[in-house]
């Protein structure tokens, strides 16, 4: 993992200046001042007056993953123009600290073609002798085609370990990157363009997207969708491989309307077929986008009242002619980084700005991040943070250096309803108050909880199997147990569906015992992911404010964690707590036991449903 | 139709275009679309659930690209081979139940219900010019009301309707998100996959704080307002949650797990105060598009089993 960059100079005390002399709710409580009501849906630039280290704050949360008081601060210090200005054009920050990422080396060659299916695999091993570059054993020998069987799950499984690798090195970019923007669209767009690994089995192709992705971020629309509709994760992702001359697979010319471009209701069923057909042919040949001109449909075709021998290209460029799409775009882009509903109005004036500006990005961002409608009442508060940047932003503000690895970034974010490179559908996830269930709001203070307290009694690495199921054959196995007997099921198991169908057997091979081995296999080219926990100082971050006094911590910790005050019921128990906990209010007098009573402080205030709005 | 559920429909008094498929224990499983306030299957089903204090409805909802035709084949007519040539179930793979109807080879389990008695079967249920597109389609289908925009699902309006005041616990959806079904004007429904893991991790001396989250507290937004609403249903229900499944036996067979109705059986036998349940087949296999059938048998299969295993 890269180490962190500390980038902005240490300013201490500025919170508690601000929460002084701010027009707070609560006298001892930070600021919050949204802008007035009127401001709603109004794109006229914020002055220099209207700016705050409150609006700040606002706006380093939505543009990015929050930060530091001291990083707000830096924004702060700038007029509210250069603020936006630092995070929208960031190709002069240098990023040269992040580092590629770095392969375990399970793929070769031999995989470039990995077959549909184990069944698929299998017959292919039959007819040829070998299937994904591995031989069938001689003919007569037991189960002679448990090597290919074994090859399939190891990629199977390889492949899902590496992506959530690529999953921890995309977050530790979010973390450490100088152009937070860039990696919040790219997560944006990822939701977007929704792709899962667990369909394209590949995580090159993903790794490929991430960085499309972060590429294009804040670049021209256009040229995006043209670059996502050349990508072979998402050329595989959408059955790109069957739609073909003579018969077209509707998938992907459906959802670029549907879903990636101008919304349901803006085209016909006529349309779909037309647009399938102009996309027939295009494939990838491993991470190369090709077209496979024999597979072409080269005839004329009639899409949204344009009429020519189109291809995928020349259907895309119709597309962004209608306005509906720059709207849609518009729309899609403000509901994630200001609030739900845009209303009409201001749905038109976006989309005609960003048609204007032939679909660049950053006049759109710009225009949205500066005006009173994005600092007014209706957009303060008004974000629920999804899971991955829930994650990043607590990591953020506690100032840590790298994303642990206990608890598991992966499992974490995934337990709250998000898993990078794996969303639900091609809709990608549904964002706002979808996130948040009885059951994942008590979840997310949990996750707080495990980052201030590492789990270091029974923390199960996921790259390691559990036991039973194939994990109970890999122990037979280990334990000098013959074939037959490691595969065989306990006798008292109920004849179920479920376990009829585990007892499907089969003379060649069998899948149980290559479930086992494909994580064997797969661990043994493994790069292992670090398994340090949140490496912070609390009790430095809290004495270096100047707070010497149990309500001045906890009014710190406050201000850093939360973007609304508390009721003054809850402070008032945060206070006693942290009191009871040291035998004292005096922060110096318990100087040397303070850390784990900050933590549980901490803990508390991220468990409230304040914590989960930006 | 079939004369079965011809018969159900009398006796309960619906017509066939507003029935519910009520079975004998009172399940509800097909959903048929309509207008606001609910459709007039769901207004039946509600009705009915009123009548009968202390009844308990569970929906268990398939999603995906497997319809009525693939599931309960009316094999008997040739349009059905004539239009599908290639996917319509053949003859050769359905349990009869009559010389027109049969399910799906792989729904032993829904069989048997039927032959005891306890299923019935609405058929070829939809509304005029169905969408294509699969998530206006899902969507539709989760509010009953298609493109009307409705924002509230039709089950959740049912809880609306029944109950008013909306009662803590009233309506229960099994599931690690909330289906768009579930969500209600009047009630926060409980949403939960996992109940051992329904629960706010913590050290002892924080026990009084974390009562106090969120309490004393104004919504200072909509968002808030539901945060905060989110916040003290999971403070009613989750100890309840927990206490039920520590309780519950596990003793049932077949597999109830692929479908959660193990969590159900739990919370009504520990009387969990819930009169609406909503389950969702966790991964749906009818949705792959490509290399579909053998998948579909599977997990058609244990599905079936898990419905059967629930009765029993």
């Amino acid at each position: 993992m890269t180490t962190r960059h500390h980038r902005w100079a240490a300013v201490a005390g500025t919170v508690l200046t601000l929460a002084i002399t701010g027009h707070a709710v609560s006298a001892q409580q930070k600021d919050w001042s949204p802008g007035p009501a009127s401001w709603k849906g109004d794109l006229t630039p914020i002055t220099a007056a209207d700016w705050s280290y409150d609006r700040a704050e606002h706006l380093l949360g939505r543009a990015g993953f929050s930060g530091t008081p001291d990083e707000i601060q830096k924004l702060a210090d700038m007029t509210p123009a250069e603020a936006v200005r630092s995070l929208v054009h960031y190709d002069s920050l240098s990023n040269d600290h992040l580092e590629p990422f770095e392969h375990s080396g399970f793929f070769d060659d031999s995989l470039a073609d990995f077959p549909p299916s184990r069944p698929a695999a299998t017959e292919l091993a039959m007819e040829r002798g070998e299937s994904m570059g591995i031989r069938v054993k001689p003919e007569g020998v037991n189960r002679h085609m448990q090597p290919v069987s074994d090859r399939f799950f190891y990629w199977l499984r390889a492949t899902g370990m590496e992506a959530r690798r690529v999953g921890y090195w995309w977050a530790e970019r979010m973390l450490d990157t100088h152009r937070p923007l860039q990696e919040k669209l790219a997560l944006f767009w990822h939701g977007h363009f929704a792709t899962a690994e667990g369909k394209v089995r590949d995580y090159r192709k993903m790794l490929g997207q991430v960085e499309m992705f972060e590429r294009h971020a804040a670049g021209n629309f256009g040229d995006l969708a043209e670059a996502v509709a050349k990508d072979p994760g998402m050329l595989y992702y959408l059955d790109a491989g069957v739609n073909v001359k003579g018969a077209a697979n509707e998938n992907f010319a459906r959802e670029v309307m549907e879903l990636f471009t101008m919304g349901v209701g803006n085209y016909s069923e006529q349309d779909v077929r037309e647009a399938a057909r102009a996309f027939t042919g295009w494939n990838y040949d491993n991470l190369d986008f090709v077209v496979n001109a024999e597979l072409h449909d080269d005839g004329e075709k009639t899409f949204l009242g344009r009429t020519g021998n189109f291809d995928g290209v020349d259907v895309l460029n119709i597309i962004l002619e209608q306005p509906v799409t720059a709207e849609y775009i518009a729309a899609k882009l403000y509901r994630f980084f200001v609030r739900d509903d845009p209303g009409e109005v201001l749905t038109s004036e976006l989309g005609a700005l960003f048609r204007d500006a032939d679909y660049e990005l950053r006049p759109l961002l710009t225009t949205v991040f500066l005006s009173r409608d994005f600092y007014s009442e209706a957009s303060y508060g008004a974000h629920i943070k999804g899971p991955v940047e829930h994650v990043i932003t607590l990591l953020n503000q506690l100032g840590a250096e790298d994303v642990p690895g206990v608890p598991d970034f992966n499992s974490t974010t995934t337990g709250l309803g998000q898993q990078l490179l794996n969303p639900p559908s091609v809709a990608g996830w549904a964002q706002g108050q979808s996130w948040i269930t009885p059951a994942l709001l008590q979840r997310r203070g949990n996750v707080a909880f495990d980052f201030l307290f590492p789990g270091v009694v029974g923390f199960r690495d996921p790259n390691f199997l559990s036991r039973g199921g194939d994990g109970t054959i890999g122990e037979r196995l280990r334990s000098g147990q013959n074939f037959t007997s490691a595969i065989a099921l306990d006798p008292t198991a109920e004849q179920t569906a479920f376990n009829m169908a585990a007892r499907e057997r089969d003379e060649l091979f069998n899948t149980r015992v290559s479930g086992y081995r494909a994580w064997a296999t797969a661990m043994q080219k493994l790069i292992p992911t670090p398994r340090g926990a949140t490496r912070v100082d609390m009790t430095r971050m809290v004495l270096d404010t100047g707070a010497t006094t149990t309500t001045a911590a906890v009014d710190h910790l406050l201000g850093r964690f939360l973007r609304m005050p508390v009721s003054e019921d809850f402070r008032t128990g945060l206070i006693q707590l942290l009191g009871d906990e040291l035998g004292t209010d005096d922060l110096r007098r318990a100087e040397t036991y303070l850390e784990d009573p900050l933590r549980m402080v901490a803990h508390l205030i991220m468990s409230t449903p304040e914590y989960q709005i930006d | 139709m079939t004369n079965r559920s011809k018969k159900l429909c009398e006796q309960s008094g619906v017509s066939r275009r507003q029935a519910l498929k009520i079975g004998a224990q009172g399940i509800g499983l097909g959903i048929l679309g309509g207008v606001s306030p609910l459709p007039p299957m769901f207004g039946a089903a509600s009705t009915a659930l009123a009548a009968t204090p202390g009844k308990i409805l569970v929906v268990f909802e398939w999603f995906g690209g497997y319809d009525g035709l693939s599931a309960f084949v009316p094999y008997g007519d040739d349009a059905l081979y004539r239009l599908r040539p290639n996917v319509g179930v053949r003859e050769a793979d359905v349990i009869k139940v009559d010389d027109h109807f049969g399910f799906q080879k792989s729904m032993v389990g829904m069989h048997r219900l039927w032959d005891e008695g306890n299923a019935a079967l609405i058929h070829g249920t939809g509304y005029d010019q169905p969408s294509f597109s699969h998530f206006a389609s899902s969507s539709f289908w989760h509010t009953g009301a298609p493109n009307s925009g409705e924002p509230y699902g039709w089950y959740g309006r049912t809880a609306d309707a029944l109950d008013p005041k909306g009662t803590p616990n009233y309506l229960v959806n099994i599931s690690a998100t909330q289906t768009l079904a579930v969500r209600a004007r009047d009630h926060v429904p409980v949403v939960f996959q996992d109940p051992n893991g329904f629960r706010r991790d913590l050290f002892h001396p924080q026990q009084a704080q974390v009562e106090r989250i969120g309490t004393g507290q104004e919504p200072r937004n909509d968002t808030h307002r539901f945060l905060l609403d989110v916040n003290q249903s999971a403070r009613e229900a989750s100890a309840l949650v927990r206490q039920a499944w520590q309780n519950y036996a596990r003793t049932r067979t077949p597999d109830l797990r692929l479908l959660d109705l193990d969590k159900v059986v739990a919370l009504v036998e520990n009387d969990f105060p819930a009169r609406l349940y909503y389950v969702r087949l966790r991964n749906s296999l009818f949705d792959t598009h490509v290399n579909q059938e053998s998948p579909f048998d599977r997990q058609v299969q244990y599905c079936s089993d898990a419905v059967w295993g629930f009765f029993e």
